[in-house]
């Protein structure tokens, strides 16, 4: 290469195009940071009172919303939409987008600044499964499955077993087959490999049919002699791609299938022996559109079919008569049993990056940024609702509610009803810190039309985790106290706040232990003033288990602290935890930047003695290098998943695999795994702050 | 008024001073994300979440000369965190294996040098992006990145060496 090619770049990078936004997201910065000043001003005094449990009932839970029925904004169903038809009508849609675009100003956007809090992290985003990948009814096998939001809803993960073999994501670039039964003598099998320009996001696994999800950079073909397409390339360059193989002889483990279509890796589901995968296509350069026909144009490949792109009908792609943005969403379903079945792709107008699924409807979720009356910034969040059909999914409906979602826990659906918790931050600067960020609960029927809503949870927090189970949704909201909010939507329409519960510091993640408890994993916190403003500064990890059983008491039964610096995939990923409440087993891969530790803590977990920290088990001593070492921590022995298959713990970091007593937590044996060692290709030193 | 009016005012809590100083450098702001994180909705949560952290902190801000090289650290630490977030990729994420790449033929050359930049490993990603597409001089990437110009020139000697660019007269 030469120095050519980088001027190219460069004057691809200066090419970039600057979306309308922009503004908004710097105006909605310094709102939050506004209020963050305030709000730490005023609030001096609140969390002192840490730990104290505060109970509210029904009587007065009127007084924790405030009255102000701001309505959802434009609801609609609607069951036949318009199709963008050909390449001139996307250009006349995504004119409308332009004009809105360069028409806004935003030259008094000091005044009415809003920021609506986007507390919307792609975190948890992947998701895919293999519940059904369980053995046949013959065999007796007992072993642990990814963590899921929905059961029977499978989610991608980075490790799958079958009982015997483990699977493992490694890298991003290998996976590797270990024979993992018995124990004592565990085999690596093989190892499978990708071309270099793939990525895998995560692995599904039905019974003898491994199925990879992740993104490819775009074959060069595709842009062969065509010099727009070279200014393209840094924005749209990637591809989805799905990949099937039968690993019936885990020896001689065979491609059977793969399935490329346009866009970035969103997220995946697999139902039974369907695969639902979500790519968003952003369409660069939509100035150029009347110059560049290609530019609206997106291309699938199944090798079911042949080798061939095929382009996608501009009169098979959909949109939103209200909601014009220069991005498809595209949903792949196909089914790994069935490798003559074609695969179903559903492409629409429209942008989402978080996903929700249940056995029968998807929900992709996106950011809608607009402007009040006043000029106002304001974040909305769009849900296009698809249902499972046949062969693949349907459009069914649009829904949009005040706010931001935190993750894909945020959303739920239960008896055809769809809820949903957001946080909002509210547009008058007017208006006291305590009103500038507010909480809500939609419930929208089937058609996406709002039932019945809670507003104003929480003034002047954000939440940080949601868990909806049965007729109960439980909230945590943080500021500078955790609070948890129990509440019921046995009506829809009518939801109520039954219970509250105020400790120090935050719940990221909550799973449910049982019908009447919680397990909630999160920061210990310390309220600290530093210039006359109290901010809560994070000390370390903990564990709590909530009683609920009293809904208008919920309780902290049992909590343990991991103490300071200690953190865990498990905060911002469910996947990463393994708990089995028959087994009394919880394990999470934690790392402790204090004590330079990284491995995987298994507790003992019951309603009796709470949480007890079994044992600790760690790769690190796998490595030569010394603890102080931070590829050791970060590297490739830190563990990243445990699983359990009858009586043996398996840890996994990239470097090994370990096997261990699930009693007595003694090492049965450990196999090292094909890798690829970044520490020496990139010897830590001179690290950029 | 000039730009060290402007950041005095804004530390004085004159939020439209401020926002004047972002908006000067919005589009780089934006850019700069864009080439870490290749979507829209990410680089505006960078470019907003910067923002943010610059305006509680800004009172910190000993030297108002030093507004870019500050602004820009914060930008460019807000999109390695949302890289490191995103990539959902076990626990390392600064991506590099220099034995994935195969030397490129020459019709290849501009996307194969964009795939390699896209791997790099955060530090060195940064490098490229301050040097080739801000056409920042060694000492200001120094200064932005709070290192010796020593380690900048190292840094940026792998990042050259990881994309078999071979302009050594760089690094003089």
């Amino acid at each position: 290469m030469n120095k050519d090619s980088m001027d190219e770049l460069k004057k691809e990078y200066d090419n970039i195009e600057v979306p309308k936004e922009l503004n908004l997201a710097i105006e909605k910065g310094i709102k939050k940071g506004r209020i963050y000043k305030r709000k730490t001003g005023i609030k001096s005094f609140a969390l002192i009172a840490a730990a104290l449990v505060l109970a509210v009932g029904l009587a007065s839970a009127g007084k924790l919303f405030n009255t102000n029925n701001t309505s959802l904004i434009a609801i609609n169903s609607n069951n036949t939409l318009p199709i963008v038809g050909s390449s001139e009508n996307l250009e006349k849609l995504l004119k409308t987008y332009i004009v809105q675009n360069n028409g806004v100003k935003y030259d008094q956007a000091i005044k009415g600044v809003v920021t609506n809090e986007s507390a919307m992290q792609q975190n948890t985003v992947t998701e895919k499964s293999s519940l059904d990948s369980k053995s046949t009814a013959n065999s007796i096998k007992d072993y642990s499955k990814t963590n899921l939001q929905v059961e029977g809803v499978d989610e991608e993960d980075l490790v799958k077993t079958d009982g015997e073999y483990i699977f493992k994501v490694n890298a991003q670039k290998i996976i590797n087959v270990i024979k993992a039964e018995p124990a004592s003598n565990m085999e690596a099998v093989s190892n499978i490999t990708f071309e270099d320009n793939y990525n895998i996001n995560g692995i599904f696994l039905r019974k003898n049919i491994l199925v990879v999800v992740g993104n490819s950079y775009q074959n060069i073909d595709n842009q062969k002699g065509d010099q727009s397409k070279a200014y393209n390339m840094i924005p749209s360059n990637q591809v989805t791609k799905v990949i099937s193989f039968d690993v019936s002889d885990k020896k001689n483990i065979k491609k059977i299938r793969d399935i490329e279509m346009d866009g970035t890796y969103t997220s995946s589901r697999m139902i039974g022996s369907r695969v639902y995968v979500v790519a968003n296509k952003y369409l660069n350069n939509i100035g150029n559109i009347k110059e560049d026909s290609n530019i609206g144009k997106v291309y699938y490949s199944d090798s079911a079919i042949g080798k061939d792109k095929i382009t996608i009908d501009y009169n098979k792609i959909n949109y939103l008569p209200d909601s014009i943005e220069p991005n498809y969403i595209m949903v792949a379903a196909y089914n790994v049993d069935d490798n003559k079945e074609k695969v179903n792709i559903n492409t629409i107008l429209g942008s989402g990056n978080n996903i929700y699924s249940s056995d029968k409807n998807l929900y992709v979720a996106g950011t809608k940024w607009t402007q009040d009356g006043n000029k106002n910034a304001i974040t909305n969040t769009i849900l296009y609702k698809f249902a499972y059909e046949n062969t693949g999914v349907k459009f069914v409906a649009k829904g949009e509610v005040n706010g931001n979602i935190t993750n894909q826990f945020s959303m739920d659906e239960r008896n055809d009803y769809f809820r949903i918790a957001t946080t909002e931050y509210n547009t008058s600067v007017a208006s006291t810190p305590q009103n500038q960020i507010t909480n809500n609960l939609y419930i929208l029927d089937k058609d996406m039309n709002s039932v019945g809503k809670l507003q104003g949870l929480a003034s002047g927090e954000q939440i940080y985790s949601v868990r909806f189970i049965g007729d109960r949704a439980y909230i945590v909201t943080f500021m500078l106290t955790d609070p948890l909010f129990v509440i019921d939507l046995k009506n829809p329409t009518s939801p109520k706040v039954l219970g509250e519960l105020k400790i120090p510091g935050f719940t990221n993640y909550l799973h449910p232990y049982d019908d009447t408890h919680l397990i909630g994993f999160g920061m210990d916190t310390t309220v600290v003033n530093e210039g006359g403003m109290d901010r809560a500064r994070p000390k370390g990890m903990k564990i709590a288990i909530f009683d609920v059983s009293d809904v208008t008491k919920p309780v902290q039964q049992f909590m343990v602290t991991l103490g300071i610096g200690t953190y865990s995939e498990v905060l911002n990923n469910h996947k990463a935890l393994l708990f089995s409440k028959e087994k009394s087993l919880l394990a999470l891969p934690v790392t402790d930047s204090q004590q330079n530790y990284q491995g995987a803590y298994i507790y003992n977990i019951d309603l009796v003695s709470g949480i007890k920290l079994k044992g600790k088990i760690s790769h690190t001593d796998a490595s030569s290098n010394s603890m102080k070492d931070t590829t050791m921590v970060n590297g490739q022995y830190s563990v990243g998943r445990i699983l359990y298959i009858n009586d043996t713990i398996y840890t996994l970091s990239n470097g090994l695999i370990k096997a261990n007593d699930i009693n007595t937590l003694q090492e049965k044996s450990k196999l090292n795994l094909k890798t690829i060692d970044f520490s020496k290709v990139y010897p830590m030193e001179g690290q950029t702050k | 008024m000039d730009t060290n009016g402007k950041i005095t005012l804004a530390q004085k809590g004159d939020d439209n001073a401020f926002y004047e100083l972002i908006s000067e450098r919005n589009v780089q702001l934006y850019k700069t994300a864009y080439a870490y994180v290749k979507n829209k909705e990410d680089a505006l949560d960078i470019v907003s979440d910067t923002v943010y952290k610059a305006y509680i902190s800004i009172k910190k801000l000993k030297d108002p000369s030093l507004f870019n090289t500050w602004l820009t650290r914060i930008l460019i630490n807000t999109s390695l965190d949302c890289i490191n977030k995103s990539s959902r990729v076990e626990s390392f994420k600064e991506n590099i294996n220099s034995e994935v790449y195969e030397i490129p033929k020459d019709d290849e050359q501009i996307i194969d040098l964009k795939t390699a930049v896209d791997k790099l490993q955060g530090k060195y990603k940064t490098i490229v992006i301050l040097k080739y597409f801000q056409d920042m001089t060694l000492m200001d990437i120094a200064k932005t990145l709070q290192c010796p110009i020593g380690t900048v020139k190292t840094n940026l000697h792998k990042a050259l060496e990881e994309l078999r660019l071979d302009f050594k007269e760089e690094l003089l």
